[in-house]
Parts: C-alpha cells; structure tokens; sequence
C-alpha cells in the first residue's frame, strides 16, 4: 500500500528537490567551488536591490493590512445578510491569475499616465495582493464570537477599548498569517515591477534578468538562495509560533 | 460607515477588470466584437490556446493520478513527512521556476513543450495531493473494512467503495491543476524556448513592453470567463456531498 | 453437525511492547449471544478485529464453524460486522447499502429486492419508506438499524458487533438492546458482542467473557459472572463490590471491623471478603453483624445508598428501607455465604 506513494514521491525527488539542489551546486560556483557569489551579494551594487525589494514588501504588507483589515472585520463581525456575498467577491480574485489582474491595472494606469512610475508598482502590488490579506483576518476575526465583544461591553469597556484588548489580539493569528503570505511573495516579485515599474528593479527583475537574458547561473543561484533562506526562517518561525500551516 | 468603506474597497477591487472587460468590446464608434474577431484570426493566439489547453490538461491527468495515489497511500498507512508535498505550494514561484532552468541546462534537456509540462505537473501533484487527502479524511477506514466484510476483496473495495468517495476530492483537485496551469506565467516563461507559448506567455509578451490594447483586453476578457467557468465549477464540486 | 461457531486457542497479538491479546482461548456455541465485556483498553476490540480478519494473530488459531480460519482475509469468512461508527456507505442508499454484499456475491435483481426487504423488516424498518433514503437523511437510530440490516443479508454465520450502541442516548439504547436480543432471537445467527458497558452484556447475554489487559478473567452467564466472579476485576468490574481486608484464623477472620464469620474458606491466610451493597442488611442479621456511622445518604430513587463507617472501614449498603439520617449510627450485617472469599 505505501508503494502507491512511490510515484509521486520520486516525481517530486526528481523535478523539484533534486532542481533546489542544482541551484545550490551553481550558488557555490558549479562545476568549481568558491564563496565569491556570495560575497558579491554583500557588495553596494546588490544592496540597492535588496532594499528596492523590501522597501516594495513592507510597504506592500503595510497598505495591504491598514486597508484589509477594516473590510475583513466587516464582513466577519458585522454584514449579516451580505457576508456570503461578500466573501465570494473577496475570492473571485484568487481565480483571476497576477497577470491578468496586474494588467487590469496597466489598462487604468496608462490613461491616467502613472505608468512606470513607483506609484504605478505601490498600487499593482497591492491590487495584486490585498485578497492574500483579507482572507487569513477574515478567518481569525470570524472565530471572535459576537458574545466575547458583549461581555467586554458588560464589563465596561468602550468600544475602542474592547477593540485593542478583545478583537486585536485576537485577531493576531489572522494578521502573521496575513503578514507572510503577503510580505514573502511580494518581496521576490517581479511581475508587477517589470509591467508597471519600467525601470524599477527589484531582487525579482534582477533574478529574471541574471537568468534569462544574461545567463549568469551563478550569481542568480546565490541570489536565489539567500532568498530560499529569508523563506525558509521566516516559515520556520511562523510555524513555531502557530503550530501548524493550514492550508 | 464602515459600509460605505468596504463598498469602495470592493469598488476598486473591481473597477480595472470591469474597465478591461468594457474596453474589449467597445472601440470608437461603441460596441464591437470586432477585437474578439481579430483574436480569432490571429495565428500565434490560435497556437498558444491550444498549447495551454494541451499543457493544462495533460499536468491535470498525470499529476491527479501521482497526487492521489500519493494521497491514498500517506493516508491509509499513516506515514508521515507529509511536508514534503507542502514545499511546492510554500515555495515562491520564482525560486522553483529558475531552479527547474537549472535542472533542464544541466542535462541538456530541450526547452518547449515537454520542458513546461513536466515543471507544470511537479507543482500540480502537491495541490493535487493536499486537497484529495484533506476529503478523503473525512471517511474512516471502517467503511473500507465494512466492504471487506461484506464479502468484497480489496480490488473491489477500491473500486466499489474508495473511488467513488474520493471522487468529489479527485475532481476538485483537477480542477485546481488545471486552473494553476491554465494560467500559470512564471514557471512556464522560465522553462519555455521562443518557439512554445502559452496564453499567458502570448498577454506577457505585448504587456511587459508596455502595450495595452483593445485585442490584449479581449484576450483578457476571455481568460477571464475561463477562470471564472473554473471557479464556478470548483464551488459546485466542493459543496456536493459536502 | 459443528457445535460450535468460534473457536480460539491459545491466541495472541501485539503490537511493537504492547501485549493486546494475550493467550485468549474459548468457544462460542452456535446460536449464543456472547459479549465480550472490558474497559478500554483491555483487547476486546483486538479480539474481535482477529475474529472477523482485519487483523492477525500473532500465536493461536481462530475456527469459525469448525472450518480452521486463522488467516483468511475478512471476504473469505462468512462473517457480518457492525462496526462502533456504523461504517454505512455514504454514496448509496439505504437499499444499495444493504444490498452491497448480496451484489458482490452476485444475486439476482430480483432475489436481492426480497432479500433486502426481509432484513429492513427484521430491524422494523419500512422498507418503502427508507429503501431510496441516504444515509445522511436517518437519525442515529435507523442508521444503527441499517448498518445490522446490511450486515444480516449476507446470512454470515456469525455476526460481530463493536459497541454498536455507544452514540445513542439511554432510552433508545435500552430500546435497542431488546431489539438486539429479539432479532438474534429470531434469525438464530451467533453474536459476537463486544462492549465496555456491563448492563448491555448482562441484559443480552448467554454468556459473558470478561476481559483486563488482554486476558479472559472470566467466563460465564450474567448470573454466574453477579454472583460468583472469579477475581477481584470482574467482582469490581461488574456492580458495587465492598472489600475487607482480613486474616484467616481457624474458621473466621479478623479483620478492622473484627471478626468476621466466613464460609468456604479456600486455604490462603490473607484474603478479601467481597459483599455485594444490596446483600447486606440494615439490622441485627445473624451471621455478621456491626455498628457504624451513616456517613453519607445517596437517594436513588427507589432505593437508597449509605456509607456506613464501620471502625474506619467504609461500608457501601443498599436499601429500600429509607428514614436515614446522616450521623445515625446503625447496625448492618450479612449472611456468610453471601461474601466471597478473594486472595488478597
């Protein structure tokens, strides 16, 4: 019986791990060996992109919060006859892929000529994003029941109050999910910088350049993989402090 | 108050798709199909459809019978290191895209059709895998037993019994594969060769130069019912049976 | 003519360190409803698993109507099984569930309908009513009674049952027990009961088997297992036993409330004297009596349970007398041949 899994299992070995471990080889200078590739990622040259890209994450994960959060709450806590509604039109965007949707935003952003500008590429990405955001409070905020708010009322609490000691911490869960689900994918994203943002590089442009236009394995690989490794440890610590990913 | 805010947010949420899809049927003079027309005879649109559609459905086909019977098997057995077939899914794109280039330059394997829809099935069978085990948790191994003791033996339990109760699972996770390599761009721009395109590809292609267009919106349009078409069917497969 | 229906010898199973069945023999008449009766934990689930075939021993031998069955896989013995969560086929029918293995033993149509139509009127369903129900549509009740229905077409010659009345409430589980035993009754086919529940083997039962940590303590009818138990477990595992400690000297016993008339002595020096609550007496009795404190009253509606402090030992009685204070000191007693004698 457990053979059955033998297929599948090997298919992934071979097309999917065995390739991480290529990319490794190739970061470390394959067929030679050296550290050089990673060192120039320590240079200035790299350092601009490196911070292009955060500097896009955290902005990205920031608006996407702020602006997700209040819709979230809404249609956890307070539409009752819109909720069902509501909800599907906050997943329909799932099943529109990035690339359609970025350049749904291309077709309003040329005639107001924000094209290729940092503006252009702050709003694609959070276009592109802000379900990521929602769904993970959603999901948290709905588990607050409406008779946890009514005892803090009871107990004398404002509605602020309840806010930041009832529902904000309760909603913690929701918004790490929120936080990793936006902030690593945005943070290797080159779609939306290259449809919208011209000129403006990020580690995605710069892996997607390194690889298909100028060949260089082996500083895209180290690249790659130092990027693997920012994954890797913050999924690593979201797992201890959450127990398990749901999926 | 808070109303009047969500229903912005849900307003710009939808304004550029409903934006894409008025243009493609609109031009100067109002509205038009001429655009959807003007897709149709266009050779390399016509191509890259049926290359999509042929990708799509093959990674479906292998990756649901590799995705299920892996499923089935960490289930029934009880193994564990299911995490293994939750990487691809955590993974970002990019880095599975390049390293799968990688892994083709390496061995010298031709880039183009085959190149992709190995790549597209490798991610499909940890979609595949983690939607069909999720449905077939819900039914215990008794009903399997209960079959053995009614006189059934083990081929005729997976057939009579096991199959037909993963079915809905099997189907959703299909659909799932078939969606994600629909409209998959990443992986399939980094394994591909300039003679191989998908629609993805083919939208990319004019969009990264920065060109928008009455026929690029039409084709979106089109992509659009089609992911929609999934959706739907998706919501009907998973709240049958529930 | 083969006499008996279950036959294991000498049987054992464990898994890795844990001994679940250890040395299990005994046999089952044809036609008896014998329960299997334990706490969790003690096998009998294993023991039934081995019976039907879903698992193998790892020592011993399993004969089902004298035919040596050890290793044959559940499909090649003729046995049905009620699984603990009923195990009904969520994509069939009512109809299509119990025809399941008349299909698989490939039945005419027509032979299957009438088949199917006598077991729903055995469990007292209405088969023109339930036949094109799903499952999902049934209370706990009719699913409970599907799942036997499925499991009697098959016409097994012994029918295993897993604590099949574990999720239903007190009233329709005691409706049900009498359904049980009329339906066993009725289609004279050997049950093999198992259960945690003592009232259900005692209520049911021809015989009992009663098992602890993968051994058989005991077996026996419900009466023999009340009022003879052979150890210590089955005296506390069935009803309320009270225990005294004591010293055998001649022909009585010394113990803390004192001496102690005792019959059937059986030579050990330290021993347990098990009564039973409603076998001792509010009053002077004769044999044994003692004076002690009513520490606590439980009033159980037609009868009333008293903790009695006997010299600091605590005395369980059951009666049907009532007018107790708590703080009353009263005399209790029993007759000798009324306690039984446990090495201690």
């Amino acid at each position: 019986m457990k053979k059955l899994a033998i297929p599948g299992v090997v298919y992934l070995l071979v097309l999917f791990y065995l390739p991480f471990f290529i990319v490794v080889l190739y970061s470390l200078g394959f067929p030679n060996f050296t550290l050089e590739f990673y060192a120039e990622v320590l240079d200035p040259w790299f350092f601009k992109f490196f911070l292009n890209s955060l500097l896009i994450a955290t902005i990205t994960t920031v608006l996407c919060l702020v602006l997700a959060y209040p819709v979230a709450y809404y249609i956890a806590l307070r539409a009752q006859r819109w909720k069902n509604l509501l909800l599907v039109l906050i997943i329909l965007p799932f099943w529109i892929s990035l690339l359609l949707r970025t350049y749904a935003v291309m077709v309003i952003l040329t005639p107001l000529g924000l094209m290729f500008t940092f503006t252009a590429v702050v709003i694609g990405m959070v276009y592109d994003y802000f379900p990521f955001m929602v769904l993970p409070l959603y999901a948290s905020l709905e588990k607050l029941k409406r008779s946890q708010l009514e005892a803090s009322y009871i107990l004398g609490a404002s509605p602020l109050k309840t806010f930041l000691k009832v529902t904000l911490p309760h909603s913690k869960p929701g918004i790490v999910a929120g936080i990793m689900l936006v902030f690593i994918p945005s943070f290797g994203e080159f779609v939306v910088p290259s449809m919208l943002g011209g000129t403006y590089v990020t580690i995605g442009t710069l892996t997607w350049d390194l690889f298909l236009r100028y060949h260089d394995w082996w500083r895209g690989s180290a690249i790659s993989v130092i990027y693997m490794a920012i994954v890797l440890i913050a999924i690593a610590i979201y797992m201890k402090k959450a127990g398990r990913i749901e999926l | 108050m808070m109303r009047v805010y969500v229903a912005i947010v849900f307003f710009f949420l939808y304004a550029p798709i409903a934006f894409v899809i008025a243009s493609s049927f609109t031009d100067d003079s109002g509205l038009t199909l001429k655009w959807f027309e003007k897709l149709m005879q266009d050779s390399k649109v016509i191509s890259a459809f049926y290359n999509s559609l042929t990708v799509a459905i093959l990674s479906t086909f292998f990756s649901v019978i590799l995705g299920t019977s892996s499923a089935y098997a960490f289930l029934r057995t009880k193994m564990r290191f299911e995490s293994f077939f939750y990487t691809p899914i955590v993974i970002p794109e990019i880095t599975e895209a390049l390293s799968l280039l990688l892994f083709y330059k390496l061995l010298s394997f031709p880039l183009g059709f085959t190149s992709v829809l190995l790549g597209h099935i490798a991610f499909n069978i940890a979609f595949v895998f983690v939607i069909v085990k999720s449905r077939l948790s819900g039914y215990e191994r008794s009903i399997e037993e209960a079959s053995l003791t009614l006189g059934a033996n083990e081929i005729q339990t997976f057939l009579k019994v096991t199959i037909p109760l993963a079915m809905p699972g099997i189907v959703a996770g299909a659909l799932i594969a078939f969606t994600l390599s629909w409209d998959n761009f990443v992986k399939t721009v980094f394994t591909t060769a300039p003679g191989f395109q998908t629609l993805p590809l083919l939208i990319w292609s004019q969009a990264a130069r920065g060109v928008v267009s009455p026929t690029l919106s039409a084709l979106t349009t089109l992509m659009l019912v089609v992911s929609m078409i999934l959706a739907y069917l998706y919501v009907r497969i998973s709240t049958q049976r529930g | 003519m083969v006499e008996f229906a279950v036959e294991l010898d000498g049987v054992s199973k464990r898994y890795g360190d844990f001994e679940a069945v250890k040395e299990v023999s005994f046999s089952i008449r044809k036609g008896e409803f014998f329960s299997i009766l334990g706490p969790s934990g003690s096998g009998k689930t294993t023991l039934l698993r081995l019976i039907a075939g879903l698992i193998f021993p790892d020592k011993g031998t399993i004969k089902l109507m004298g035919k040596d069955c050890t290793f044959l896989p559940p499909y090649k013995r003729n046995i049905g099984m009620v699984f603990q969560d009923l195990a009904l086929f969520p994509h069939l029918n009512v109809f299509d569930n119990v025809a399941y293995g008349l299909r698989i033993r490939k039945m005419p149509e027509n032979e299957i309908k009438r088949k199917v139509y006598e077991c729903l009127e055995i469990v007292n369903l209405d088969a023109r009513v339930f036949s094109k129900r799903k499952i999902n549509q049934l209370s706990g009740g009719q699913q409970q009674r599907v799942a036997i229905a499925r499991a009697l077409a098959i016409e097994p010659s012994v029918l295993l049952l897993d604590e099949p009345l574990g999720s239903l409430d007190l009233k329709l589980r005691q409706h049900m027990m009498l359904e049980l035993k009329r339906i066993q009754r009725d289609v004279k086919i050997t049950f093999v009961y198992v259960t945690h529940d003592q009232s259900e083997a005692l209520i049911m039962s021809d015989k009992v088997a009663v098992i602890n940590h993968g051994k058989i303590e005991q077996i026996g009818t419900p009466m023999e297992i009340y009022e003879k138990p052979a150890t210590k477990f089955v005296a506390e595992f069935i009803g309320e036993m009270n225990f005294i400690p004591a010293e055998i000297c001649e022909d009585c016993a010394i113990s803390e409330l004192g001496r102690i008339k005792v019959s059937g002595l059986n030579g050990s020096k330290k021993v347990l004297i098990g009564i039973r609550p409603e076998r001792i007496k509010v009053g002077a009795i004769g044999d044994n009596t003692f004076r002690g404190k009513i520490e606590e009253i439980v009033y159980l509606g037609g009868f009333v349970k008293l903790d009695v402090n006997v010299n600091g030992v605590r005395i369980k009685c059951i009666t049907s007398a009532n007018g107790f204070r708590e703080g009353e000191t009263i005399e209790i007693g029993w007759r000798a041949e009324e306690a039984i004698i446990f090495e201690a």
